[in-house]
């Protein structure tokens, strides 16, 4: 017992001392991994770059609970507009998430009017709050107060094909005041109307793709079967983002797609970048069998004026962020049942540098703040961005120090370096990125430094070489010349 | 000791139909030679793996191995070796086992020189140049085939015709050892794991 004593003395000391440093540590702590992908496609873990920071879900305020909210969009004034599907509003929160109004009807010509089951809405620099009303198969555009502009009906043209379903889900304008809307069924593209609200076509329609085993049973069947067989069918986009310059940032939830994210120029065709070391996917490492198998599934993206855009994921609750490069930033999120964790994400927007996810399941906005990691990162992209490289590469360094795996950083500091001339440098750097295309850039502009440093060595060497051998192989003859004249 | 181990097979190199053809009838090749050259090779293929500029490095050097490549080049010889003898032994070639060693390693030879000296090129090119450095590599590999095929061929006194149905058969006869080798390695598995399981069954029960 003696023995026993000092030992269970220190174990419960022990124990509480760690608990109690468990309690404090679990506010600050997040409910999350935080992981990246490094360039050999392994999941390792990472700084976390985001924080959860509030819950909004309207409980304790007068405007009330939300109920199965389907869309978010925050204005340039950082106004935050909810469309509150399930009480068929929209709810309009300043930056301080203070009520600013609810809009929960309009005047449609005398009568009043309301949503029904709205999925998606857009609002404009001018304050024109644009609504794809999904139930009642039209889109309704709104001022800022919540008077009705116009209500853009079905499309009509030759070329819808029979049986098309139009019920609009996500919706976009761009500068231009064209409008984009993505439909529930419609997998000829994205429907675009001009800014009369006519109907002009289809824009950026998904390739279709199969499987050569499919294509094979295919082939071999009869006519009957080929009937009862599902259709080789582009998939539908199901979410749509429009940049400054215009371009669409669109996601679809095809299984296994290479491109799931796509940046379409405005003939519809994708011109993301893919300058980083793996595709634009999501996760590189998932489970291809049970209950969660297969890779990310997109649902919503968001993109800021730095290039920099967030994609989220449904099937795992994650966020992946990239710059325009394509180059994967970071990750986070999680589904669970913690503060900061997800049921249903549906969709996802920026807040200045925060990030607001709004999850259907749980009916509420979670608001996620970066930590110092993610904020510098941020910085570097931006400073990036708009050319400011050496600038870049000193939050890139600061980076470093928090994570010193962190590939992007040493080629933005790399990059940098390159622009200042200091080549030798810039290629070590690169060799930690593992970027062989700036490595060699780099290398090829130090070889000739050193070439033209020392070229009258260099030249030297060459002129004195085969000189060398010319006098050795002279030298031999006469010797040998000698020798036989020694003999004889 | 010059001649022998550096001038002939160089000599084999470029002028492989009279290179193979005296070491059939003069007597020419060395069996220790022929082993160190497999060797060395590994060792180039090694350093390559290990050293090439990073330009055109795409090996992960965590999963790098030298056993491993021991047993990618090494064995894949041997195999090759045997498979080659047991089928022309059968379609009544002339080679002896130790004329077939001999020949397939003196081939090696332009594929480890050409091995090193782009091992040493690669740190000094960039990617604009990298075409060069690939060019080179294959250069290596097509020459050690047409020196391979001339001589099986004139070690077994065969037609080409009939050089590239033995080549073909060796190949199969390569997959079937590899299947043969691989279904004992797993039925000693299993009875190793049947004998430990009696012995547990018995040792839990009394």
């Amino acid at each position: 017992m003696k023995l026993f004593s000092p030992l269970l003395c220190f174990t419960l000391v022990f124990a509480t001392v760690f608990t109690t440093a468990g309690f404090k540590a679990v506010s600050a702590e997040v409910p999350y991994d935080s992981y990246n992908y490094s360039y050999w496609e392994k999941a390792v873990p990472s700084a976390v770059p985001y924080k959860p920071q509030a819950i909004i879900d309207g409980r304790a305020e007068a405007y009330g609970a939300f109920q199965s909210p389907e869309d978010l969009f925050v204005t340039k004034d950082n106004d935050i507009y909810i469309l509150d599907s399930g009480n068929n509003r929209i709810v309009v929160l300043d930056e301080a998430f203070q009520l600013r109004k609810v809009i929960d009807g309009f005047q449609n010509g005398g009568a009043a009017d309301t949503f029904n089951n709205p999925q998606g809405i857009f609002v404009t620099g001018e304050g024109s709050i644009y609504v794809a009303d999904t139930d009642n198969q039209r889109v309704v555009e709104l001022t800022n107060e919540g008077e009705l502009i116009r209500i853009i009906n079905r499309p009509e043209s030759d070329v819808i094909r029979a049986g098309f379903e139009y019920y609009p889900t996500k919706i976009a304008v761009d500068q231009a005041k064209r409008i984009y809307v993505v439909s529930r069924g419609v997998y000829d593209g994205i429907i675009e109307f001009d800014s009369d609200g006519v109907f002009t076509g289809f824009t950026g329609a998904n390739k279709v793709t199969f499987n050569p085993v499919d294509y094979l049973w295919r082939v071999l069947a009869t006519r009957e079967q080929r009937a009862r067989m599902s259709l080789f069918i582009p998939i539908e986009f199901n979410n749509v983002d429009v940049d400054a310059d215009g371009f669409l940032y669109t996601t679809n939830s095809e299984l296994n797609t290479q491109t799931p994210i796509q940046r379409l120029n405005p003939t519809g065709t994708d011109v993301i970048r893919k300058e980083g070391y793996h595709d634009i996917v999501g996760d590189l490492v998932y489970p291809h069998t049970g209950e969660n198998a297969g890779g990310s599934t997109f649902i919503d993206i968001s993109v800021n004026e730095y290039g920099m855009y967030s994609a989220l994921d449904a099937k795992r609750g994650r966020i992946f962020t990239y710059d325009e490069d394509g180059n994967l930033l970071y990750i986070f999120g999680q589904l669970g049942n913690q503060t900061g964790t997800f049921r249903t994400p549906v969709a996802i927007d920026r807040l200045e540098d925060n990030i607001l996810v709004l999850d259907k399941g749980f009916h509420r906005l979670t608001v996620f703040r970066p930590t110092e990691f993610g904020r510098l990162v941020n910085q570097a992209v931006m400073h990036y961005n708009i050319g400011n490289d050496a600038i870049s590469a000193e939050y890139w360094e600061k980076v470093l120090r928090l994570n010193a795996n962190y590939d992007i950083a040493y080629i933005g500091i790399g990059k940098a370096l390159l622009m200042e001339g200091k080549n030798e440098e810039a290629m070590e750097y690169f060799l930690n990125g593992h970027s062989r295309k700036y490595y060699s850039k780099a290398y090829k502009r130090y070889r000739q430094e050193v070439m033209r440093e020392n070229f009258g060595t260099i030249m030297g060497a060459l002129l004195l070489f085969p000189a060398l051998i010319i006098g050795w192989k002279a030298a031999g003859a006469v010797r040998r010349r000698r020798g036989k004249a020694v003999v004889e | 000791m010059w001649s022998e181990w550096i001038k002939y097979p160089l000599y084999v190199c470029i002028h492989p139909f009279k290179g193979y053809w005296d070491v059939k009838y003069e007597g020419k090749g060395k069996m220790n030679i022929a082993l160190s050259i497999v060797l060395l090779l590994t060792v180039v293929i090694i350093l390559k793996r290990q050293f090439t500029g990073f330009v055109v490095n795409f090996n992960n050097p965590n999963e790098l191995n030298s056993i491993d490549e021991l047993i990618y080049i090494v064995l894949p010889f041997f195999l090759f070796a045997v498979s080659n003898w047991a089928i022309t032994t059968l379609m009544e070639g002339e080679g002896k086992f130790q004329e077939i060693i001999i020949a397939a390693a003196y081939a090696l030879v332009p594929m480890m020189i050409i091995y090193s000296v782009t091992t040493v090129i690669s740190n000094f090119i960039t990617w604009e140049e990298a075409p060069l450095f690939f060019m080179l590599d294959s250069l290596a590999l097509l020459w050690f085939l047409g020196l391979l095929f001339v001589g099986i061929m004139t070690i077994h006194q065969y037609s080409v015709a009939k050089t590239v149905a033995t080549f073909f058969l060796t190949v199969v006869v390569m997959g079937v050892i590899i299947f043969l080798g691989l279904l004992f390695f797993s039925l000693i598995q299993q009875m190793v794991a049947f004998a430990e399981t009696v012995y547990r069954e018995i040792v839990y029960r009394s």
